[in-house]
């Protein structure tokens, strides 16, 4: 059998599955494409009520707005200073083997939970507000960002880190002066896009009673009260999009 | 058999013929084999001893070991077989590692912390010097920050205190490469291939500085080149290595076309010919 012969054999089976798993994902989920249709009558009339937007609750939503961030902020910061041990104690090339190991499995566990989850268990533990939310948005972090540090930690050029330790410095000082300048520009990159990443995760914190926008906008959706989340919606759009815009270009010129 | 200071048995005199009255051999390596992970034996049985204030250059085609040598020098490689002696004024190391050995490096490619400055950058050449936090904090001791410019003006670089590095051209960098290791102040400055990223003019102005400073300081100079004309020039002993055996030691100038041939490849000195 030629080799193009084997790699159309390989190809076509590996489509044959795609397929498969689709059908059988679809037929599991009844996703179904007449009732998508069917339903665009129900999305209109939805968007419908929506207008006009009812501006009397903007100050409600401006302040739980605030409060978002004000989460995201928090939670991101909380985050990133804790995620720098573990994620220097699960890099190869800076920890032995045993430690990383251990420090890689307790950030996959942590990043495995999802931040909504995260948010219902501290509901649960500290009670409703904006601190739940805060502790499921540094939990997150921890997980999210501690795989990107110690990725970053391990791609760092090992001659600095020689030449620093050729010195005959110390542990800590091969990490601050071999290690850390390669790396903080990649950290304060990394740490803005969990920022922006947050604000968006912390608007439907507040579903779960976890603070922020997202307890407004479940009420009013569940109150059918339509024109008002539409003021929240319209209010959140522009801001989360700025946040990112703005992390987006400082991201930019640091890294 | 003559014995070393330490009780060691000297090596065949023929290794060193090189300024027979110096009176300490500082580096001495009797038959070291060193093993990569995944390349075992890049140095194989390598025996030679340098003597104080020796100036000495290691050639060799790529992969020969080269860098290896020196890294085993200063303690950053362990050697899975042999013995390893750095002799100091003060001391004799026979087991020690980079933390307490006193050699100085220059690296490939200057390894330097591009985002700082080229102050702090010279400072990391005394991080040996003391333990603590306060370094780690950017605490310097004011005699160390004096030595740090006194070092750069050394290297000719004074009024750049406060650049970053990774605004300098090359031949700075270097330059303050040599700065951070003179800081270290150390008996032993050890330089792999100081002058490979450079331009001919460059190279030779790093390299004359490297001999002005040696002339100064007096310490052993062990340099691995590129340029065989180079090794001629700037170092009174050249050692040739091939696939990690020694395969010359001698001066300059017995290093003869027929030596050259039992150093590198014809394709080597093609290249070699053609730079």
């Amino acid at each position: 059998m030629t080799s193009s012969n084997s790699t159309l054999i390989r190809r076509t089976v590996i489509v044959l599955v795609l397929v498969a798993l689709f059908i059988w994902s679809a037929q599991g989920t009844d996703f179904s494409l007449s009732a998508l249709i069917q339903g665009g009558a129900n999305m209109l009339d939805f968007v419908g009520r929506m207008v006009p937007p009812d501006l009397t609750v903007a100050g409600a939503a401006w302040k739980s707005l605030v409060e978002t961030i004000q989460i995201a902020f928090v939670g991101s910061m909380v985050g990133v200073v804790l995620a720098l041990l573990p994620s220097f104690l699960a890099a190869k090339n800076v920890t032995p083997p045993a430690l990383t190991i251990l420090f890689r499995t307790l950030l996959t566990f942590i990043r495995t939970i999802p931040i909504i989850v995260w948010a219902l268990l501290f509901v649960a533990a500290v009670g409703l507000g904006p601190f739940p939310g805060i502790l499921a948005t540094a939990m997150y972090t921890i997980g999210f960002v501690g795989k990107l540090f110690y990725e970053a930690i391990e791609a760092v050029e090992r001659a600095q880190v020689e030449a620093v330790q050729s010195t005959g410095a110390s542990r800590l000082n091969v990490w601050r002066y071999g290690v850390l300048p390669q790396v903080a520009p990649h950290f304060l990159g990394y740490a803005l896009y969990i920022f922006e990443y947050n604000v968006r995760a912390a608007t439907v914190l507040g579903i779960v009673g976890a603070g922020g926008v997202g307890f407004y906008l479940l009420h009013y959706m569940r109150s059918f009260q339509y024109e008002m989340a539409a003021t929240v919606i319209l209010m959140t759009l522009p801001v989360v999009l700025l946040i990112d815009a703005a992390s987006m270009y400082v991201r930019k010129k640091i890294v | 058999m003559n014995t070393t200071p330490s009780g060691l048995p000297h090596l065949e005199p023929n290794v060193f013929p090189f300024h027979p009255s110096a009176p300490v051999v500082q580096v001495e390596l009797e038959d070291v084999f060193v093993d990569y992970p995944a390349r075992p034996n890049v140095l194989r049985g390598i025996s030679l001893a340098i003597r104080r204030g020796e100036r000495v250059a290691i050639i060799g085609p790529s992969g020969s070991g080269k860098s290896t040598l020196l890294k085993t020098i200063n303690g950053l490689l362990p050697i899975a077989r042999g013995r390893r002696t750095i002799r100091l004024e003060s001391k004799v190391r026979e087991t020690y590692t980079h933390k307490n050995s006193s050699v100085a490096m220059i690296f490939q490619e200057f390894a330097l912390a591009q985002r700082l400055s080229v102050f702090t950058n010279v400072l990391i050449g005394s991080l040996g010097k003391s333990r603590g936090w306060a370094k780690a904090l950017g605490w310097f001791p004011a005699s160390e920050k004096a030595k740090a410019r006194k070092y750069l003006e050394e290297v000719g670089l004074k009024g750049y205190e406060h650049r970053r590095v990774d605004q300098l051209s090359s031949g700075q960098k270097q330059r303050v490469a040599i700065a951070r290791a003179l800081m270290q102040e150390r008996e032993i400055l050890l330089a792999d291939e100081p002058v490979a990223s450079l331009d001919p003019e460059t190279a030779y102005s790093v390299l004359r500085l490297l001999a002005r400073l040696h002339s100064e300081f007096n310490y052993t100079l062990v340099l691995s080149l590129h340029e065989i004309s180079q090794a001629r020039e700037f170092c009174d002993r050249v050692i040739g290595l091939q696939e990690g055996r020694v395969v010359f030691d001698g001066i300059p100038s017995s290093l003869t076309g027929k030596t050259l041939e039992t150093i590198y490849s014809v394709n080597d000195l093609i290249e070699l010919n053609s730079h």
